[in-house]
């Protein structure tokens, strides 16, 4: 299934206005740009989690639920 | 600005954890385009946590700099007090790195993006920043030195390049930084001695060749004719091959003065 251009905006966080750009890439880089970006972002995401985990672990126990609340974690 | 494609590929394949040449779907884009679109994968990261980090940052407001730097150290780790300083008053931030020492605000350094720091670049003592460098260099994070030189002010750069001793460090840096007219400027700085040893290194390393015509190309024509007198006092041979490297990329407009000299 051919790749929108839509699609690919979304994965950035923008519109596809601000990524025309890459309209010159064929289906297949877009297919594989999808997959980097995927990785990258959960590269990311795992990255930050972890460490607001390490984090967490210097609060006492009883802490952690309402501050995690309080910061959307 | 001219924007390298081989710097922009490099500095893209960090920020994707990937080898440079596993993008080669990427090849229909130009530097700028892939500086666009690193420049979007970074804002979408870091979005991505923003309202968190903007909450974190906003209740250690009233915390005294020397606690929250204690914290940011102690708790926070590098990665959160990097994401945390986006959200912090620049004031405040550059207080605060006067309680960090020098590893933790390399490890900070690593996880920031520069782009976004510009205003505490232009606030933070360089005196803060030497240590710094000299971790970063230690650790060969060239990369790292390479986007930050792109959006420091140019006096604190030209300081911080006093740090780096060894002219292939100064070209590993520079392999990563889009404004290589500044550090042509830079290095148009450099007394006769050390301009030859930059010569010498760039010619005695094929892979450092290209770099350094990119750096000469963005010299004024003046610091041309000067760096083509010294490489003639090293080997006049070396601008016959550098003659061949910069039709091969289209450079020979640019260096004009170089080769006339």
């Amino acid at each position: 299934m051919a790749i929108e251009m839509q699609e690919i905006a979304e994965a950035l966080g923008t519109s596809p206005d601000q990524v025309v750009f890459l309209e010159v890439l064929d289906d297949e880089a877009r297919r594989r740009l999808l997959g980097d970006l995927e990785d990258a972002r959960a590269a990311h995401a795992a990255h930050i989690e972890s460490s607001m985990r390490r984090a967490f672990n210097h609060v006492p126990r009883l802490l952690r639920r309402p501050l995690r609340k309080l910061f959307g974690v | 600005m001219n924007v390298d494609r081989a710097t922009e590929l490099r500095r893209l394949a960090r920020v994707l954890h990937k080898d440079s040449g596993t993008l080669d779907y990427l090849d229909p884009l130009n530097g700028l385009e892939l500086q666009q679109l690193r420049s979007r994968i970074q804002l979408r990261l870091l979005d991505e946590f923003g309202p968190m980090f903007e909450k974190l940052a906003g209740a250690g407001k009233i915390a005294p700099d020397k606690l929250s730097a204690f914290l940011c150290k102690r708790i926070f780790g590098p990665a959160l007090t990097a994401n945390m300083s986006y959200y912090t008053p620049v004031h405040r931030a550059v207080s605060m790195c006067a309680h960090f020492d020098e590893e933790f605000m390399a490890e900070v350094a690593r996880e920031q993006v520069p782009e976004r720091a510009v205003r505490q670049l232009e606030e933070l003592p360089v005196d803060i920043m030497r240590p710094v460098t000299r971790k970063l260099l230690e650790s060969g994070d060239f990369h790292v030195m390479g986007g930050f030189t792109d959006h420091l002010p140019e006096e604190k750069v030209r300081e911080l390049m006093e740090e780096i001793e060894d002219p292939a460090d100064h070209l590993r840096v520079s392999a990563f930084a889009q404004r290589k007219d500044r550090i042509a400027r830079l290095t148009a700085g450099f007394d006769d001695d050390m301009l030859r040893e930059f010569i010498v290194v760039a010619f005695s390393h094929p892979e450092f060749l290209r770099e350094v015509s990119l750096v000469t190309a963005a010299m004024d024509p003046e610091d041309q004719v000067r760096a083509a007198q010294i490489t003639d006092g090293i080997n006049p041979e070396y601008r016959k091959r550098a003659r061949q490297l910069a039709e091969a990329e289209g450079l020979l407009d640019d260096l004009q003065a170089y080769f006339d000299a």
